[in-house]
């Protein structure tokens, strides 16, 4: 099969590469520019471990064909924290425990970032629908609606 | 205690940073210069006779690199407690989604390719998939040559029955005789997958001196690293098995599945290859929970105290025996319950059907026996008109009561865990319409088993921790361990490294499993740290020319105990130990409980070591016109000796609760014929962000002599009380009393419309 | 994942061409959440995949006195534009529930309708709004209700080298109330079990019901209208015993599906309550005033 041509902006810099169209957005991500911090797991957008953002909306790579990500924007884990100074969704998850194998700790970051990035004070309700696709097995998700209330919470604080 | 500065406080795990960033690698972010990648060519039939098998097609694809069938291992069979499994079968498959073949090529579409082009020539047998019709005389048996595998001495086997397990104590018919009052229950339980959401992966690479390395996200290296050395059949000591970081295991990691794999075809193919299950496999062919049937009966009198107590289990163990055997003991344990009862009779049974072989899902056996008995006590508590919590405290053991297989109790804080968790949803109080309340509690162990660590004094008085397990999540070694080393050598938690060796360091470890690691390998790093102290003091007196004796470790330095002047840094002193001198060891193993062998039978997991209790309480609402479920509110009781970091406590907890509602209210592996109907996370349910309330974790602490600061384990357990917890509730909140798992709107429905008509 | 080449048309009569040229063998691609899935499952192996995306017009939903959805309207883009309008709860409802937010973020109202799924839970809503589709083929441009346009588990009625354009819903009577509800096995991110929605059109005395539409998805093979059900409500008083009576009707008239989520009992269970549910939260919103 054919390779395209494409043009990703990743995490703010540019890459030019041919791609074969199958590929989904994931698999380039990991295995072309070796950002292996978005997850792969269920390959059926039921899990959110791969969820990055494209054009600053959560999606999930597994089921988004690089083909088509041609020209747009992605932000994955590796690109939310700026100059050292980590995300304040990263910050939180670290203080309140959100974090345990962390497998699903890269999708469910950048879900809840993309989220407060358009709705910085979400009610629960909204924080439940934007967070319900993303899978964790580990926390029963208790710390992680703490470390997020208390990211939100400081969000308020700061404005 | 309080003197304590570090263990006892929330502070963040060492890995935590990593995993937020997305650094943290895992076994899934590894990949080799050259890399193959391989595939498992499954079984389509639950049972069938492998007749015939041609590669040939398979092998003129273009940039396929090595083919392996069970052929090409004749006579090899995995280690176990029966060895009655072939790495891939040879001439009969016994489940579908058994392997009979493997493939490596240069890419994965590639290798999937091929293994379609292995035309393999079944003969279909017929199937047995219901686990107490196996048991009967004249079923047909899965392995007719059951008697001439070898196995575990003294287990009790026979035909498709693979362990027999039994719990005797006293005069259970004299018992039933003092009785008032007899009820009878049973129940069912349905698999469930441990669902990690990294998938299970391995790398092998075999150097041309047949040096074999395996990089496996396992929980239990030095186990993966026996089977591997055995198929390959090369010395244990030629095979090198590196730990990777392990996005969630829950028991799923504990047994090789694909690591014997990729070291094969990495031989065969001279390349390292790489094996994904994916999730389609895992589900079919994982190790999820067993599913079981349960049957209980209990002897009471008036006043409420239960005399005797006569139950049987049956663990549907699947193909091979695997973990049934272990988990035959364990469940006569969790259904002897924490309770005071003079007579008790229990048998369990592990029994092959044709279906994968079921594994060691977190608290493996535990909620099941813990469903049908703290059902069952509720069922009893409702008939003699007892509230369910004081017939339970009435009855429950306390400290240094004997259990029913003869061990003392020590620590023990049920009554603790008992009053808490129902004060925490006012129990009592009366819930609303379409509310109800409902508890359950249940004991469980500290696995034992050998861990060994070392502890050096390094440049900057750093502490560096090298030991053999991974950390799995929970935060046991990433948080626990570093917490109490940093805490023995009055350093701060900045001050430790830990390092997780592979098993080429001999640094033999019973594994991240078995609610074990915090205290085993806790334990065996402060032996280690007990003797780096003594290394460092002896260099120290040297230096301060004050004795030993009089020397304390204090905030990074080693100062006199009533002269605090006298004082040198960690830091210099690792300057001085030019020689390397200052390394401590530590073993920790501990003893085994002490029970009464007179009272057990076929159980190789006969005691609960340094057990734990606990206890779950919750509010449900059961919509009346759809029957759903929704968890209003979650409180969780466990004694867990000492608390070593409250906030990775309250996450085993969470998690553990979460895992169990799971459980209770939506998963289910759904089997057909043999076959598994819902192989993909569309079908099979796990709980999400809408699902789970916010658990309230409640810890108490009754420590333990043995574990750091007197801690037990709390891994597993927070998943075992959580099917009985939600039935329970269920039932004084619809009026129907669901007796199989897991409890849906459409049971809950029709229990209800039953009931309606019966009234 | 299955091999394909990739063609990315830049006006609707080269998709079509592209459609005529590569016939069985051709898949669009919308939202990619269905497509995908099936073909990393080897369930469908189309030889050529034409993405629509290139092709302008196709994204975003207008809301005017109605709503013009394109094809290409992702799911959240829906959910914003049908906001605060009582009217259209019924779709925001069904938005909000279809899988999670990623999915929302990918999945499109028109691959929702043409995946045709039992399950389908944009349609629903979409029928009780009396929804038109927009189809351009080789044969220029056609209109057609959506009630009648799914034929069956993954089919429709669209014509060979057809391309859905837009969905049309028509402005709402006043004192109009929509609703829709599902039921899962778990509480978010699910398949729906039983699905259902309903609109109702208040006369000016805010209790008579001039019109009256209910839709069950997750049912039957595919999403349906229980218009006995609708007639038993039509120019009457909305009235919990009316309902009720509607919703029995709408269980009787339901020949339900049995399969690995639910058994056919359980599903006829569900639609006597969901749309005695829906049908008076509907009601409540028309009665509210509908949109204003």
């Amino acid at each position: 099969m054919s390779q395209l041509p494409i043009q990703l902006n990743v995490n703010g810099q540019e890459y030019f590469m041919e791609v074969e169209p199958h590929r989904t957005l994931l698999e380039v991500l990991r295995e072309d520019l070796a950002l292996t911090g978005t997850k792969s797991n269920c390959q059926e957008g039921e899990c959110g471990a791969c969820t990055v953002m494209v054009d600053d909306r959560a999606v999930n790579s597994c089921l988004f064909l690089a083909v088509r990500a041609h020209g747009k924007r992605i932000m994955t884990i590796e690109g939310l924290a700026g100059q050292g100074k980590l995300h304040p969704v990263q910050e939180a998850f670290i203080r309140y425990g959100g974090v345990q194998c962390g497998y699903c700790t890269p999708g469910f970051i950048v879900s809840a970032a993309a989220l407060l990035a358009t709705h910085p004070r979400p009610t629960g309700e909204e924080l439940t629908r934007a967070l319900a696709g993303n899978i964790c097995r580990c926390t029963g998700y208790v710390n992680i609606r703490r470390a997020l209330r208390a990211a939100i919470e400081a969000g308020r604080n700061a404005t | 205690m309080n003197e304590q500065r570090i263990v006892g406080q929330a502070m963040p795990r060492l890995d935590a940073r990593a995993k937020v960033t997305g650094e943290y690698v895992y076994g899934m972010d590894f990949s080799m210069p050259g890399m193959l990648h391989g595939k498992v060519l499954r079984s389509p039939h639950p049972h069938a006779r492998l007749v015939d098998m041609d590669t040939r097609r398979a092998e003129a694809l273009p940039g396929v690199r090595a083919i392996i069938t069970g052929r090409d291992l004749p006579g090899v069979m995995m280690p176990g407690t029966v060895w009655d499994q072939p790495p891939l079968a040879r001439d009969r498959v016994r489940y579908a989604g058994e392997p009979v073949a493997i493939v490596a090529a240069t890419r994965p579409e590639i290798a999937e390719e091929a293994a379609r082009l292995i035309a393999v020539k079944y003969e279909p047998l017929p199937i047995i998939t219901d686990a107490e019709a196996a048991m009967q005389p004249g079923a047909l048996l899965i392995h007719e040559d059951w008697a001439s595998y070898k196995a575990e001495d003294g287990l009790v086997r026979k035909g498709n029955v693979c362990c027999h397990s039994t719990l005797h104590k006293g005069d259970v018919p004299q018992g039933f005789a003092e009785a008032d009052t007899i009820f009878e229950d049973s129940f069912s339980t349905e698999s469930v997958h441990q669902a990690h959401v990294e998938p299970r992966v391995a790398i092998g690479v075999v150097d041309s001196a047949g040096q074999v390395t395996v990089y496996s996200n396992t929980q239990l290296p030095y186990w993966i690293r026996t089977n591997v050395a055995h198929v390959m059949g090369v010395p244990e000591s030629d095979v090198r098995i590196v730990p990777t970081g392990i996005g969630g295991g829950f028991g799923s990691k504990l047994y090789p599945q694909i690591e014997p794999f990729v070291a094969l075809l990495a031989r065969k193919a001279g390349r390292p290859v790489r094996i994904v299950t994916p999730i389609e496999e895992e589900l079919a062919a994982g190790l999820p929970r067993h599913p079981c049937r349960l049957y209980i009966k209990t002897g009471v009198k008036k006043d409420g105290t239960i005399v005797a107590r006569q139950a049987c289990m049956i663990l549907d163990t699947g193909a091979y025996a695997g973990s049934g055997p272990e988990l035959a003991s364990v469940g006569c344990l969790v259904l002897a319950g924490p309770y005071r009862i003079p007579h008790v009779q229990i048998d369990v049974y592990a029994v092959h059907t044709n279906k994968t072989n079921f594994g060691a899902y977190r608290g493996p056996s535990g909620p099941q026996a813990n469903f049908a008995l703290e059902s069952h006590m509720d069922i009893i508590a409702e008939k003699l008109g007892l509230d369910a919590l004081g017939f339970r405290l009435g009855n429950i053991v306390e400290e240094g009561d004997e259990a029913a297989n003869g061990q003392i109790l020590r620590g023990v804080g049920l009554r603790e865990c008992l009053e808490k968790a129902a004060a925490a949803i006012e129990w009592g109080k009366p819930a609303g319409p379409n509310h109800g309340k409902g508890l359950a509690c249940g004991w469980w162990t500290t696995t034992g088993g050998l861990s060994m660590c070392r502890a050096r004094l390094d440049v900057g008085g750093k502490i560096i921790i090298t030991l053999g397990t991974q950390e799995i999540g929970t935060g046991a070694i990433m948080g626990g361990v570093p917490q109490v080393v940093a805490e023995m050598m009055s350093v701060g938690l900045d001050d430790v490294r830990l390092v997780v060796a592979d098993t080429a360091s001999g640094l033999w470890d019973f594994g991240s499993q078995g609610s074990r690691t915090l205290f085993n390998v806790g334990r065996a790093a402060q032996f280690a740290c007990a003797d780096l102290i003594r290394q460092i003091k002896d260099l120290a007196e040297k230096i301060l020319e004050v004795p030993a004796d009089d020397l304390e470790l204090r905030d990074g330095a080693v100062v006199g105990k009533g002269s605090p002047s006298e004082r040198i840094s960690l830091a210099d002193l690792a300057k001085l130990d030019t020689k390397g001198d200052l390394h401590g060891r530590g073993q920790s193993y501990p003893d085994p409980a002490a029970y009464d062998p007179s009272r057990m039978t076929s159980c190789l997991y006969p005691a609960f070591h340094y057990p734990s209790f606990h206890c779950h309480a919750a509010e449900v609402e059961v919509d009346p016109g759809t029957g759903e479920v929704t968890v209003v509110r979650y409180a969780a009781a466990h004694d867990i000796g000492h608390a070593v970091n409250p906030t990775l406590i309250e996450g085993q907890i969470h998690g553990g609760v979460a895992q169990g509602i799971g459980m209770a209210l939506m998963e289910e592996i759904v089997y057909r014929d043999g076959h598994v109907l819902n192989n993909n996370w569309t079908d099979y349910k796990l709980p999400t962000f809408a699902d789970v309330p916010d658990v309230q974790a409640i810890i108490v602490q009754h420590p333990v002599e043995g574990g750091p600061f007197g801690v037990k384990g709390l891994g597993e357990s927070p998943v075992i009380e959580p099917p009985a917890t939600l039935a329970n509730a269920v039932y004084h909140a619809a009026g129907a009393r669901l007796t199989s798992l897991p409890i849906t709107g459409e049971k809950i429905l029709r229990a209800s419309k039953e009931r309606e008509k019966h009234t | 994942m299955i091999r394909f080449e990739y063609h990315q048309p830049r006006t609707l009569d080269e998709a079509v061409a592209l459609l005529i040229q590569y016939g069985d063998a051709a898949a669009l691609l919308a939202g990619g959440t269905a497509l995908l899935v099936d073909m990393k499952h080897g369930e469908r192996r189309p030889g050529h995949v034409i993405s629509l995306w290139r092709v302008p017009g196709l994204e975003g939903a207008q809301a005017n006195g109605g709503l013009r959805i394109g094809a290409l309207t992702i799911i959240s883009d829906l959910a914003e534009a049908v906001a605060d309008r009582p009217s259209w709860n019924g779709l925001l409802e069904a938005a909000w529930m279809l899988g999670g937010r990623q999915v929302q973020n990918m999945a499109t109202v028109g691959g929702n309708i043409c995946k045709a799924s039992p399950g389908a839970d944009m349609v629903p809503p979409l029928l009780c709004l009396d929804a038109q589709l927009r189809l351009v083929g080789p044969d220029g441009e056609r209109t057609t209700p959506l009630d009648g346009f799914l034929t069956g588990p993954d089919q429709t009625a669209i014509r060979p080298a057809e391309v859905l354009t837009e969905i049309d819903v028509p402005p709402a009577p006043p004192r109009t109330g929509t609703a829709f509800l599902k039921v899962m096995r778990r509480h978010a991110v699910d398949c729906s079990i039983v699905a259902a929605a309903a609109r109702v059109s208040l006369a000016g005395d805010g209790q008579t019901c001039v019109e009256a539409r209910i839709a069950l998805g997750a049912a039957a093979p595919n999403p349906f209208r229980a218009r006995q059900a609708e007639d038993l409500l039509t120019g009457q008083k909305i009235e919990p015993s009316r309902v009720r009576e509607a919703a029995r009707q709408a269980r009787e008239g339901s020949g339900t599906i049995s399969d690995v989520r639910a058994s056919a009992d359980y599903r006829r269970m569900l639609v006597e309550t969901l749309v005695e549910r829906a049908v008076l939260k509907a009601a409540e919103r028309a009665a509210r005033g509908g949109d204003r």
